[in-house]
């Protein structure tokens, strides 16, 4: 339970990347009416960023 | 002939004074046992002073944490709908979210009821509730706080202690760096010390509900996130509950503590001047009053201080900042 525990917690920041980052951007950049670059749907380009910045993060052990 | 004799101020003169003890006292650590002994039971006589007044208003903290939490918890389907703009919401939930602590500490000595009385409901109540929005379980915020209070400033046995920083510049970078996820996390010190130095059922089960709570807390993140109001939890708790963890860090533990060279009575804490004034820092600026007596509500500390501020002062403790 505790190893599995933690390798959730590890994992965690690129989990919240997808899960969070990335609909964050998608419904931020509706609110303010922005179209994603690149005929790329709002919720992809929250994707291209939110995945990789929470696999960064996971990596590094910081956000920035 | 019969001219008095003239001094400067000091420790001469008053051997000249009538009322002058028969050898100097000195201040602070070279007081005499008997001055030291009267200067105790002048402050404790204070301190049960203000503990009673703030017994009688205990009701106010519990009333406030009750309102808060509804009113915080209502900001969610209130943004939701459109009625409470996303702004006001983060603005609201970061004061709740930041007072939220003040209230869960008083809860943390047990200022609103002991443990075996009719208060203690209501006080473990308004921890548990004060600390939802910092998504920090109140069994853990205890646990350290009241170690806290018992190694003040010590680097292997005080949970607060990675908050230290040379000036507030580098507290608040580091109030940002303690709360990754990666090898900076002061969670790793806390386990530590909870583990290690405190080593209670009580510390370890308060281990496994913070792991427990932080997990549930970021998977509603999620969870709403992926329903469509991923705007309105991040205005609503997200970004308030970063903003108040960076704020109660560095405003209530960094600066209150700072240089953390002290580790006795008088000199783990001080008084002093805080960044953001006395009402955004919670009238925390008189710390050293709540280490001394812990059991004087926060609000309290500062009439207790200035009560208080003669004997402190006679104790060498540096009074100046009030």
């Amino acid at each position: 339970m505790e190893l599995a525990l933690r390798k959730l917690f590890y994992v965690m920041p690129f989990l919240f990347g997808i899960g969070f980052i990335a609909p964050l951007i998608a419904q931020t950049m509706a609110y303010w009416d922005v179209a994603a670059p690149f005929g790329m749907s709002r919720i992809a380009f929250g994707l291209l960023i939110g995945a990789p910045w929470g696999l960064y993060a996971m990596l590094r052990g910081r956000w920035i | 002939m019969t001219e008095q004799l003239r001094l400067a101020p000091g420790p001469a003169a008053e051997a000249l004074s009538p009322d002058a003890p028969a050898f100097p006292l000195g201040r602070g650590g070279e007081l005499d046992k008997h001055v030291r002994v009267d200067l105790l039971r002048q402050e404790k006589a204070i301190a049960k002073k203000y503990y009673a007044i703030g017994q009688a208003i205990r009701w106010k903290y519990v009333v406030a944490t009750l309102l808060g939490f509804g009113l915080w918890v209502s900001l969610f389907p209130l943004t939701m709908l459109g009625i409470v703009p996303l702004w006001a919401a983060f603005i609201v939930s970061y004061l709740i979210a930041t007072a939220g602590y003040v209230t869960a500490h008083e809860a943390m000595h047990s200022t609103i009821g002991r443990k075996g009385t009719k208060g203690w409901f209501w006080n473990e109540l308004t921890g548990q509730l004060s600390m939802v929005p910092l998504m920090f379980p109140f069994s853990i915020a205890r646990a350290t706080h009241l170690q806290h209070h018992r190694f003040p400033n010590d680097p292997l046995r005080d949970p607060d202690y990675p908050d230290g920083a040379p000036n507030l510049r580098a507290a608040l970078w580091k109030a940002w760096l303690n709360r990754q996820p990666g090898k900076t996390a002061q969670a790793h010190h806390i386990k530590k010390v909870m583990l290690e130095q405190v080593g209670t059922p009580e510390a370890r089960r308060a281990l496994k509900e913070t792991a427990l709570v932080q997990l549930a807390g970021t998977l509603f993140f999620i969870g709403m996130a992926l329903a469509g109001y991923a705007m309105e939890i991040a205005m609503v708790w997200w970004l308030p509950r970063w903003l108040a963890l960076i704020h109660t860090h560095v405003f209530f533990s960094w600066e209150t503590h700072h240089p953390q060279t002290g580790r006795g009575r008088y000199d783990n804490t001080r008084i002093f001047k805080s960044s953001v004034g006395s009402f955004l820092s919670m009238w925390i600026e008189f710390h050293l009053v709540h280490h001394l007596y812990p059991n004087i509500p926060m609000h309290l500390t500062k009439k207790a201080y200035f009560e208080m501020k003669p004997v402190l002062e006679a104790r060498g403790v540096d009074c100046s900042a009030h």
